[in-house]
């Protein structure tokens, strides 16, 4: 009597020796966990935008931080009694705080995250919307890297597109480091 | 108190009065952006939890308690 054919246990592969992880990636990092991380799985690499995408703000956040230094020359400001200026002064301080703890909040936690299971994107809009999307490697179709610009070029950055099977929506990795390589290690894991 | 009453309240008031009042209530409103980022913090790190957690969640409650203390300041002192 022929054995039951019993197919074999597909195992999801690591991440080849060959195809080296870049150093701006968060690789296989221990401290890592996210809300719907199964018993069983572990995280890769965590994927978030290029550091360089916040210079933006830091420029505009060290700018605004010498702004008051300039008061005294608006005469809206220099009319005000002491206690007032003090009281802009601050309010200065507060919202320029609350500016750049908002857009540092906003860079650390939209991660995506490449699991030995699945691909995980984690989007917070603003301070009231999130959105989590992911999809099993299995159910990958398709993986696309795009580099569009002198500056995304020159800091090696781009977008990852991830295609999956049925009707589920694309997952889209936006401005990570090292696309080509990520891409690789995606379309070798699913 | 009817519509007279608060039309004159508003009327009798002078010029600092009401800045003292708009200051009040625009730090009002940044009490509850503090602790709507207190939240937003919280639920950020349970979605995605690191060794960051702890330092983030210290800074969103010192920025509610600065606004808090700024709000104080300014009843007392404005």
């Amino acid at each position: 009597m022929p054995d039951l054919y019993v197919a074999k246990q597909k195992l999801s592969p690591k991440p080849s020796a060959q195809t080296t992880l870049p150093k701006t990636l968060l690789a296989q990092p221990v401290n890592i966990r996210f809300a719907t991380q199964k018993n069983d799985e572990i995280i890769y690499f965590v994927l978030r935008k290029h550091w360089i995408t916040n210079l933006g703000w830091i420029i505009s956040g060290i700018l605004l931080f010498f702004i008051p230094l300039f008061f005294i020359y608006f005469p809206v400001i220099a009319i005000l009694p002491n206690r007032y200026k003090i009281i802009v002064f601050i309010g200065w301080y507060l919202l320029l705080i609350a500016f750049i703890f908002e857009k540092f909040l906003s860079w650390f936690f939209n991660v995506g995250i490449v699991t030995n299971q699945r691909v995980v994107d984690i989007d917070f809009y603003g301070l009231l919307y999130k959105e989590i999307t992911d999809a099993e490697l299995d159910k990958i179709e398709d993986v696309t890297d795009t580099q569009i610009g002198a500056i995304r070029t020159i800091f090696d950055f781009g977008n990852i597109t991830v295609q999956t099977a049925g009707k589920k929506e694309m997952i889209e990795f936006i401005d990570i480091p090292n696309p080509r390589k990520v891409a690789k290690l995606l379309q070798e894991l699913r | 108190m009817d519509w007279q009453n608060i039309l004159n309240f508003f009327t009798s008031l002078s010029f600092w009065s009401a800045v003292k009042i708009f200051v009040l209530l625009a730090l009002f409103v940044y009490i509850c952006f503090a602790f709507i980022v207190v939240r937003q913090v919280s639920i950020m790190t349970e979605v995605v939890s690191s060794q960051a957690d702890f330092f983030l969640k210290t800074i969103s409650v010192l920025l509610l308690g600065l606004a808090i203390a700024v709000l104080v300041a300014a009843l007392l002192f404005l």
